[in-house]
């Protein structure tokens, strides 16, 4: 057979051919090997012996069910053999079910909308608005429909529920429409929604809806059951679930679609596949050299010399050397992994997060409505923290260093008028308190004051006074022209600084870094 | 010695008909006969070793084939192990034709087939 095997082998033509020729034979060993299994139960039937009550009784199944116990019973003779292997398959089978799980989730499986490869994300490099969108609407007319989205954080505050932090979206009436998506309760958005005065309407999102209004709209359904029989594929599983839930809450959060990462019915087909995949493949091996030794006697025929003992030794080499291989490149590549992060880690972010610890605020704008209400907040809050004798300092600034997301503003230079139809340079800016800069700001702008362009947030940092204390501070931009009308209006800088970051001197909070509560109920920028 | 009833080992599966047809010409190995069979067919359909070997077993042991020497004129390859047909196979092959020719006769008269040939 192996003859054959080899004839074959060594007529096929290219890459294709061969691997063609390898997979085919795989299959039909495979295939012969069920029916010679089925035929000798077939005999043993015939027969009455051989087999036990149970295996000739019950057909093919019976045959199947009987040598899961043989494996199992050879197993238990070995059970430290058999504790490493399902181990080590539980680890490769987890580590790779998991991360199918994200590649999955983020690069493979569609966007949940309907003919999503015809949707299409602009992303204005200037301020955008409504009228941007009508515009676009209008003028481009390959797009059958186009609808606005601007993403907030706002807090939800209720009389028995503590208040929450969650995302929103401002989109246009047509949304949905746009993304071809219908409610699963309720309805969308009309056209009369969309006109200021009458645009007090939202739709819930789906798992919000469960979270908060305590209501299962769908029952999942749970596949798992037909993988678990495996114990490697099934141990794997559960490895899965639990890195998944590390990568997740490691995954930075501007990561698309990140909730829908899960281990679905697609993830669990994939740890059944890779785990029956992984068994064949190895369990390969010791069958061909298990069936070389009996061959001659079994089929007497295909082979009078065998195939011998070297050439054994040729496959048993190629495995381990291939097992070697991939070692190494495992230990290759996690190492360079390891320094990644450690050079990451190690990069000087321009001040000290030791001992300071960061959080978020968010005062709901229907109890601090107006600038005196916030100012008066955020004063009595610094106050407060101030006389907590194991805080240091504290400080405010309107959007922490290193966090995705940045404001920004237009920036007009005298006898260099923006084109027609061009965008204006913006500036990056932070709006700190005074305790923010001496801390952190500080080197930050330092570290940039080359660039000509953060000479402006220089002068608006410096321009900035302490909103503590001050009504209002206005931060202008040098370089705004005379002619540019937008960048000569003084922006009203009420209080935005809403992150607030203590440091302590003693140890109890130094394991804290970094609790945030974001704020946005508000934008004093005026933007 | 007890003599088996040829029509109890009817129908043949084809693939085991194929390979009765080509040992009626004489013995071959395994690679030769796969050869043989793909080559008639024009490559309708493949033959893999384990589907191969399963039926020249099975039709050892039915005792329609067997082992051989080489023929003559054959080149000297110790590993190749030669089968040939048996009269008993011979016999077989025989009514496992005339088996098949009734059902074509009877597939030409429902027009399945034209008359005298193709």
């Amino acid at each position: 057979m192996e003859l054959v095997f080899a004839d074959r082998l060594a007529e096929a033509k290219g890459f294709i051919g061969r691997a063609s020729v390898v997979v085919g034979g795989l299959l039909d060993v495979l295939v012969q090997a069920f029916w010679e299994r089925r035929a000798s139960a077939s005999i043993a039937r015939e027969v009455g012996v051989g087999m036990d009550r149970r295996t000739w009784n019950g057909g093919w199944m019976g045959v199947l069910w009987s040598d899961v116990r043989q494996a199992v019973r050879t197993l238990r003779r070995s059970p430290g053999f058999a504790l490493v292997a399902v181990s080590t398959l539980a680890l490769g089978i987890g580590a790779t079910t998991a991360v199918f799980s994200v590649v999955n989730a983020l690069l493979l499986r569609p966007l949940p909308y309907a003919d999503a490869s015809r949707l299409v994300a602009v992303w204005p490099s200037a301020t955008s608005n409504k009228t941007m969108v009508h515009r676009v609407a209008e003028s481009v007319t390959a797009l059958k429909s186009v609808s606005g989205i601007s993403i907030w954080t706002v807090t939800v505050t209720g009389d028995t529920a503590a208040p929450e932090e969650v995302e929103v979206a401002l989109v246009s009436p047509n949304h949905f429409e746009t993304l071809g998506a219908t409610p699963v309760l309720g309805r969308s958005f009309t056209a009369e929604e969309g006109r200021i005065g009458t645009d007090g309407v939202i739709v819930l999102s789906d798992a919000y809806w469960r979270r908060r209004c305590g209501r299962r709209v769908a029952v999942q359904l749970l596949t798992e059951s037909a993988v678990l029989a495996l114990a490697g594929g099934g141990l794997g599983v559960g490895l899965a679930f639990g890195l998944l839930r590390l990568i997740v809450s490691r995954a930075p959060a501007d990561l698309p679609d990140i909730a829908s990462i899960s281990v679905d019915a697609t993830v669990l087909g994939f740890a059944l596949g890779a785990s029956l995949l992984s068994s064949f493949l190895f369990g390969l091996a010791p069958v061909l050299r298990a069936r070389g030794a009996t061959a001659a006697d079994a089929l007497r025929q295909g082979m009078r010399g065998g195939i011998g003992a070297p050439r054994h030794a040729v496959v048993s080499h190629l495995l381990v050397g291939a097992e070697i291989g991939l070692a190494v490149l495992l230990v290759v590549g996690a190492g360079l992994m390891v320094r990644t992060l450690g050079r990451m880690y190690a990069v000087d972010p321009g001040f000290h997060a030791g001992g300071v610890l960061a959080f978020r605020v968010s005062p709901p704008s229907f109890r601090y409505g107006d600038a005196p209400a916030i100012r008066s907040f955020y004063s009595q809050l610094r106050e407060r923290l101030a006389a907590i004798p194991a805080i240091e300092s504290v400080a405010g600034i309107q959007l922490l260093p290193v966090t995705n997301g940045n404001w920004s503003f237009p920036v007009f230079i005298d006898g260099n008028p923006v084109p027609e139809g061009g965008t204006a340079p913006s500036v990056n800016f932070r709006v700190t308190t005074p305790a923010t800069s001496r801390r952190c700001a500080s080197r930050c702008w330092r570290a940039e004051r080359s660039s000509r362009v953060t000479r402006t947030a220089r002068c608006a940092s410096r321009s900035s006074t302490d909103p503590w204390r001050n009504s209002s501070s206005r931060v202008r931009s040098r370089s705004a022209g005379r002619s540019a009308s937008s960048a000569r209006r003084t922006r009203s800088s009420v209080l935005p600084a809403t992150s607030i970051s203590v440091r302590s001197i003693r140890s109890r909070v130094r394991r804290c870094t970094s609790l945030t509560i974001r704020s946005t109920g508000m934008c004093p920028c005026g933007s | 010695m007890e003599t088996i009833d040829p029509t109890t080992l009817l129908p043949l599966h084809p693939l085991e008909f194929r390979i009765l047809l080509v040992l009626l010409e004489g013995a071959s190995h395994g690679y030769r006969i796969v050869r043989a069979i793909e080559e008639r067919e024009r490559g309708i359909s493949r033959i893999y070793p384990a589907n191969l070997y399963r039926r020249i077993r099975d039709l050892q042991q039915k005792g329609l084939v067997e082992e051989s020497a080489p023929p003559r004129g054959a080149g000297v390859d110790a590993r190749r192990t030669y089968v040939r047909v048996t009269s008993l196979g011979r016999r077989v092959a025989r009514l496992e034709a005339e088996r098949l020719e009734v059902l074509v006769m009877e597939a030409r008269e429902h027009r399945l087939l034209a008359e005298g040939g193709r």
